[in-house]
């Protein structure tokens, strides 16, 4: 049990030391390697997160549009993948697990497998540099990661739930309303949340279907690193800190619920 | 935020210094341009971006037109805008970039033409200009295509009191730079009980780099004037990148990549600013950025410390009939001083305004109004001296006005030291300009960077290493077509027959 | 419940849009494009057959982008697994606490790979560096950042790489450990099985199909890295960190050479998919046993 203790100890402080370090260098608090034994200097202020707005003065406009973006992406991803698991899971047809799986080799396929030619169509259909665009091309790369979780979770239903509403003479969306989701609102919600997460982080999609008018938290922090960069290891600390926060929160609320994000194959009841 | 309200208050009073004397002699305030909006497109960060945003209000105001400005990822910005002329897609109707980009904008006709423009803004003060970049930097075939807002080109910074205490002078050429480095290579330099660095350059891949190099090489290869070109043959777009100066220049770059911090091949500008102005290096070299840098009392450890001279040279220069080093005289070096032939490299050239064609008559006007105000005097010599802007000194009243410089917290001295520098390098005829042919990008920064970043990592050896650039360089000049690459090439340089 | 033709069209056309429109659909145009010289900025296009693929392969930065980003695979997921399944296995039973654990544990892998690049630059140097402060503790000298050797570069970014995603591995699989009955653990020790036999015959079978899973996306994963070197190191020293997306990326957005971009990011698609014919193999086999 003993050995236990330390051991998790010890992985907490492997995963977290970094990032408490960058919490620490957001509020000002920097190491001084030079001294033996090393010590800190600087004192706590909230002047970097201050600053983070005046080195990147369209950040906090990122942080709205990466909320807005990654919201719209999973809701959309988390519904059309909804459907289709459903469907799937109540397919005649006996390959439907098959099909499941191979949505996961989709799941897995990088964007940068596909978006050279995207940025190229969305162009030429005129939605470059627009919500639509990068809000549609996020849910398409992670809608294959819900159609496989959601599969799994609406497998798992006994098909008995839905005959007696059949019998009531409900139709397919009343099925659906009122006895599928329900059941497997809690999948939902995870899979939201963590299709949410993957959505917020994304680079590549918003970087190459946008030029200046749609900005993304990812696409405002690479900006603190590129061409004439001064020597703001503070202050961008803090913007990671802020582009961290929303995500975590979101995470330390629905805890429990994360907890039904499963990639496990369902067993058909 | 101490260091805000300084900047505040440094423009505040510059503003006022300036507008006294100039007794508002600039924009009219007639509401020309009301209803008109111009979109300026740049790269994102606190640089470039936010003296334009600073500035667009009293414009607005000024003439009725509305600014928008536009920010994309540096790394972007060149296909981005590329992108939105070639599609005819036109979401923007000015554009302020790097120059080295004409080659790939002014040939397929996506620049207004701004010859007659400048002569005709007596606000501008088009001669005020360093010759440099109004004859070069601006001009590609003769015709006048961008109004330069920032004076780039790369120095080096040195120590003055850790070089005064050992008796040593500020380098002249670049073996003297190498001594120098060695001598303090591994002192305890800020006192901190650790050893430190003799020289700090950017040496990541993907970063700044191949300016380095070129402005190291520039010393060897160039001699006789800016028009004399340093990366291809002026005649049969051969690649200056096979020779005995080349081979120098590389032998310096790979000594001084072990004359650092021992992380330096992942460093990039960020990381040796940073080093330098704590205090962990005698020398580097770097754009006009440090010198603000240095006076930042948040950051710098060593105000008024710093001392700032033009490239070193070389006393040996390519002979380019024999393809030899030769010994510097007086038809092969005409500009040499002490036998020293120094070429200030005009690396990336600095930030300039352009026009995209394709916009309509009055928004062209607003555009070029807008631009004109960013560089006119009154606010460009403020905006040169706050190191956040980005802009560095290109305009002969940067160097006679000095009230705005003490202003932002040089002393006398340093200020002086700063601008000699930089006055002595604007007003070289050696000059070097950067590359402005179509598809530079290639050239530098994947051909000669990726070999550059090879060389240094120790994966390919020196003739290794200029015979790939070499081949590289002539296999995409052959693609494109030698003789169309030859002709931007000699326009670049202005060079008529 | 039966579906009917319509039920069905309602439930996949939206999926079937989405994905054929932003995935599919560019992703097949890419595919045919890459045998002409298309670009957009590109005035006459015409049929070039292999051209491109031969100029990629021929390519010595691309091979090294091939090799780094192998390394990267076999070297990352099987760490990220080991490392992921460890840390779930320590945590499979219910203590006072497990829950925020969990949640503080999530947190490396909700950093982004570019704010994550941003930060272990600053993590990996002397001045204000965590290794350094660390070392200085332990009376030792200082570490220069292994970001700045070439030999070096490439195990680091594997190691920033295995520290973001390990707890997402941990997130994934610690439910399944949790929920295997706790007979199941006792029958084992009864018989006599040290800890590694529990691992080996209670805690594997129970997440195998799983295990399959994970590293299917794990896989995908790194023979895409991008973000993670793009700040991190730019793909150096010398080519020591280039990935083909990284390549691919630079080819068609640095220098406009779309054709080869687009070919070598058809390369990684071809990649994944391939180990995707194997996910699917291996698991098939599964069910017919």
């Amino acid at each position: 049990m003993r050995l236990r203790g330390v051991l998790v100890a010890a992985t907490l402080l492997a995963f977290l030391l970094p990032l408490l370090w960058t919490a620490l260098a957001s509020l000002g608090v920097l190491p001084d390697n030079s001294s033996r034994p090393p010590s800190w200097r600087g004192s706590a202020s909230l002047d970097h997160f201050a600053e983070v707005g005046i080195a990147e003065p369209a950040f906090w406009n990122e942080l709205v549009t990466s909320v807005l973006t990654s919201a719209c992406a999973a809701a959309i991803a988390v519904g059309a993948g909804f459907f289709a698991a459903y469907g799937l899971a109540r397919a005649p047809f006996r390959s439907s697990r098959f099909v499941t799986q191979g949505f996961l080799v989709l799941a897995s396929l990088p964007a940068m497998a596909y978006v050279i030619p995207l940025s190229d169509l969305m162009r030429r259909v005129h939605l470059l540099d627009s919500f639509a665009a990068v809000v549609l091309s996020e849910a398409a790369a992670t809608a294959p990661l819900a159609v496989f979780v959601l599969h799994g979770a609406v497998a798992q239903l006994a098909p008995e739930w839905e005959e007696a509403a059949v019998l009531d003479g409900a139709g397919l969306f009343r099925v659906i309303g009122r006895v599928i989701l329900p059941l497997v609102a809690p999948s939902v919600v995870a899979t939201a949340l963590v299709l949410f997460v993957l959505d917020w982080n994304m680079l590549l999609v918003p970087l190459v279907l946008t030029s200046g008018e749609i900005k993304t938290i990812p696409l405002g922090l690479s900006d603190f690193f590129t061409f004439e960069r001064e020597l703001d290891w503070p202050t961008a600390a803090a913007a990671l800190i802020v582009s961290l926060a929303p995500v975590a929160a979101l995470v330390g609320l629905f805890h429990r619920v994360l907890g039904r994000f499963s990639l496990d194959l369902a067993t058909p009841a | 935020m101490s260091r805000i309200l300084a900047r505040a208050l440094v423009l505040l009073v510059g503003v006022g210094v300036i507008a006294a004397c100039s007794n508002g002699s600039n924009t009219s305030s007639n509401q020309s341009f009301s209803g008109t909006t111009i979109r300026v497109v740049t790269f994102t960060g606190p640089q470039i971006a936010e003296p334009l945003q600073r500035r667009a209000p009293d414009f607005e105001k000024a003439t009725g037109a509305k600014v928008q400005i536009i920010t994309v990822p540096f790394s972007d910005l060149y296909q981005k805008v590329l992108t939105d002329f070639s599609t005819k897609t036109n979401s923007y109707d000015a554009t302020v970039f790097d120059p080295q980009w004409m080659g790939d904008y002014v040939p397929p006709g996506y620049l207004e033409d701004l010859t007659d423009r400048v002569k005709n803004d007596s606000a501008l003060q088009w001669n005020d200009i360093a010759p440099f970049f109004r004859d070069f930097s601006a001009t590609f075939k003769g015709k006048v295509y961008t109004i330069p807002l920032d004076g780039d080109f790369q120095m080096v910074y040195y120590r003055k009191d850790l070089l005064q205490k050992d008796g040593l002078k500020a380098p002249e050429t670049w073996d003297d730079y190498i001594s120098i480095a060695q001598h303090f290579q591994g002192k305890d330099l800020n006192g901190d009980g650790k050893p430190d660095y003799g020289s700090c350059l950017a040496m990541k891949r993907s970063a700044q780099s191949y300016w380095a190099w070129i402005s190291i090489a520039a010393a060897y290869l160039q001699s006789q004037g800016t028009k004399q070109g340093a990366f291809f043959n002026t005649d049969t777009m051969q690649p200056l990148t096979n020779n005995p100066a080349a081979a120098a220049a590389l032998t310096v770059y790979k000594q001084l990549s072990k004359i650092g911090p021992p992380e330096q091949l992942n460093q990039d500008v960020g990381d040796s600013r940073g080093l330098f102005v704590t205090g962990r290096c005698a020398l580097s070299l770097d754009w006009g950025d440090i010198g603000p840098l240095a006076v930042d009392k948040t950051q710098s450890t060593v105000q008024d410390k710093v001392g700032a001279v033009i490239l070193p040279g070389s006393k040996k220069v390519l002979d380019r009939s024999s393809n030899q080093l030769v010994d510097c005289n007086a038809t092969l070096c005409p500009y040499a001083t002490n036998g020293v032939n120094h070429s200030p490299f005009a690396a990336f050239g600095g930030w300039s305004g352009a026009i995209n064609k394709a916009a309509s008559a009055k928004v062209k006007d607003a555009a070029f109004a807008f631009l004109s105000y960013m560089s006119q005097p009154a606010q460009s010599s403020v905006d040169v001296t706050i190191g956040k802007t980005g802009f560095n000194p290109y305009r002969s009243s940067h160097f006679t006005n000095m009230g705005p410089w003490t202003a932002s917290g040089m002393s006398d001295q340093a200020a002086k030291d700063y601008l000699g520098a930089i006055q002595s390098s604007l007003q070289s005829p050696n000059m070097v300009l950067d590359l402005r042919i179509p598809q530079t990008a290639f050239y530098q920064q994947t051909a000669l960077d990726t070999a550059l970043a090879q060389f240094l990592a120790g994966e390919i050896s020196l003739s290794q290493t200029m015979t790939q650039i070499t081949n590289q360089w002539n296999a995409k000049t052959d693609e494109i077509g030698r003789q169309s690459q030859l002709d931007a090439y000699r326009s670049s340089l202005s060079i008529t027959k | 419940m039966r579906l009917t033709r319509r039920d069905r069209l309602f439930l996949f056309a939206p999926l079937a849009l989405l994905l054929a429109g932003w995935l599919v659909l560019p992703a097949l145009l890419g595919l045919l494009a890459t045998f002409t010289t298309y670009s957009p900025f590109a005035i006459g296009v015409h049929f070039s057959g292999l051209a491109n693929y031969a100029a990629v392969i021929r390519d010595p930065l691309f091979g090294s982008a091939a090799r780094n980003v192998a390394v990267f695979t076999l070297v990352a997921v099987p760490l990220e697994l080991v490392i992921g399944f460890s840390v779930a296995y320590l945590l499979r039973r219910p203590f006072h606490g497990r829950a925020a654990l969990r949640v503080l544990l999530l947190l490396p892998w909700l950093v982004s790979p570019i704010a994550s690049g941003v930060m272990w630059h600053f993590l990996f140097g002397s001045a204000t560096g965590v290794v350094d402060f660390v070392l200085g503790w332990l009376g030792r000298p200082d570490l220069p950042s292994p970001l700045g050797d070439p030999r070096l570069a490439l195990p680091a970014v594997i190691a920033v790489e295995v520290w973001r995603v390990a707890p997402f591995v941990t997130f994934l699989l610690l439910p399944s450990l949790a929920s295997i009955p706790s007979e199941r653990w006792e029958e084992a020790t009864l018989s006599g099985a040290s800890w590694t036999g529990r691992v080996r015959h209670v805690a594997i079978p129970a997440v195998r199909p799983l295990l399959l899973t994970i590293t299917m996306l794990l896989t995908g994963l790194s023979l895409g890295t991008f973000d993670a070197v793009l700040i991190l190191t730019g793909g150096g020293p010398g080519p020591a960190t280039v990935t083909p997306a990284l390549y691919s990326y630079n080819r068609a957005f640095g220098v406009n050479d779309w054709p080869v971009g687009a070919t070598s990011g058809w390369l990684i698609a071809a990649a994944v998919l391939g180990a995707g014919l194997i996910y699917l193999r291996l698991s098939r086999t599964r069910f017919v046993e």
